[in-house]
């Protein structure tokens, strides 16, 4: 009850607004990017396209002068099992299958994506 | 040395680095989350309390001094950006919430605004280096967060003021 007590009425109304935030946020990424099912799997490094490839079972190795790290597709998605970064945080975000998803790897500039050939959200860069 | 003067002043903000360099550093040992991108933000609670010992624009200062060194130490010059950019963005916005809400918003709320404006900040540094708007689906997950870890830095802040500033701190 003490900690309770510490919160005053706006910190509460600012609290709510934010989980609210990230809700209306996940309904709306939810209904763009899930769309279909993912089809492709697209990896970049330092913003350019290294390679797509189908999805079937399969090991990318990705050597640059960024870093090394050792992607696995399988028939349902793709993640990423090696990398040389100090982190890790690629290794532990685990698998990805639904389109849009994404995984990356700062130090190594490198990102995994699930792509869709048929959806229209697909070409969005900038 | 007065406890007034200039150089008073300067020591106690350079510890200030320093307590937030060692925060920053040892969180990231021993705090192992499962999130990608996840972080309690400890050195938040300095930058609070940075805010309302020496002002605003000091404050800044601080993080700004904190974030450049504790990027260099952990990582390399890609990661400096992410720190300097998350930890200036938040000081600056937590300076200036305290400057229009404070009281009606405490500590706390305070400490999560500026949780909040630190993932947006390094989320739309990671969006100019990847050009890819695919990262914003990340947004919900780290709202979530950064409201959770906000709150325990702010309950954190809270205490702290209240036990070993002796509430010197919101007077």
């Amino acid at each position: 009850m003490k900690f309770i007590s510490l919160f005053t009425k706006y910190d509460k109304i600012l609290i709510c607004l934010c989980l609210l935030t990230a809700l209306i946020f996940y309904i709306l990424f939810g209904c763009i990017f899930s769309l279909g099912s993912a089809s492709m799997v697209r990896i970049t490094v330092d913003g350019q396209v290294y390679g797509e490839y189908a999805l079937a079972d399969k090991t990318v190795d990705v050597k640059t002068e960024f870093g090394h790290n050792t992607i696995e597709i399988t028939k349902d998605g793709a993640y990423v099992s090696f990398a040389d970064c100090p982190d890790k945080i690629d290794v532990k975000s685990g698998k990805i299958s639904k389109p849009g998803q994404i995984i990356i790897c700062v130090p190594n500039r490198l990102s995994v994506q699930m792509i869709d050939e048929k959806s229209n959200v697909d070409g969005v860069v900038y | 040395m007065k406890r007034s003067s200039k150089s008073f002043k300067l020591v106690i903000m350079a510890l200030f680095v320093a307590i937030g360099l060692v925060l920053q550093y040892a969180e990231g040992l021993l705090i192992v989350t499962t999130v990608p991108g996840g972080k309690l933000g400890l050195c938040n609670i300095v930058s609070i309390i940075n805010i309302f010992m020496f002002g605003g624009v000091n404050a800044i200062g601080i993080s700004f001094v904190r974030s450049l060194l504790g990027g260099l130490i952990s990582g390399g010059a890609i990661s400096t950006v992410y720190s300097v950019a998350g930890a200036v963005f938040s000081t600056v916005a937590m300076s200036v919430a305290k400057k229009l809400l404070y009281p009606g918003l405490s500590i706390i709320g305070i400490s999560v605004i500026g949780a909040v404006v630190h993932n947006i900040a390094q989320i739309l540094i990671a969006v100019l280096f990847y050009r890819s708007i695919y990262l914003f689906s990340y947004v919900p997950i780290l709202l979530v967060l950064a409201t959770v870890s906000g709150c325990i830095t702010g309950i954190a802040a809270q205490i702290i003021s209240k036990r070993v500033l002796k509430g010197e701190l919101t007077k």
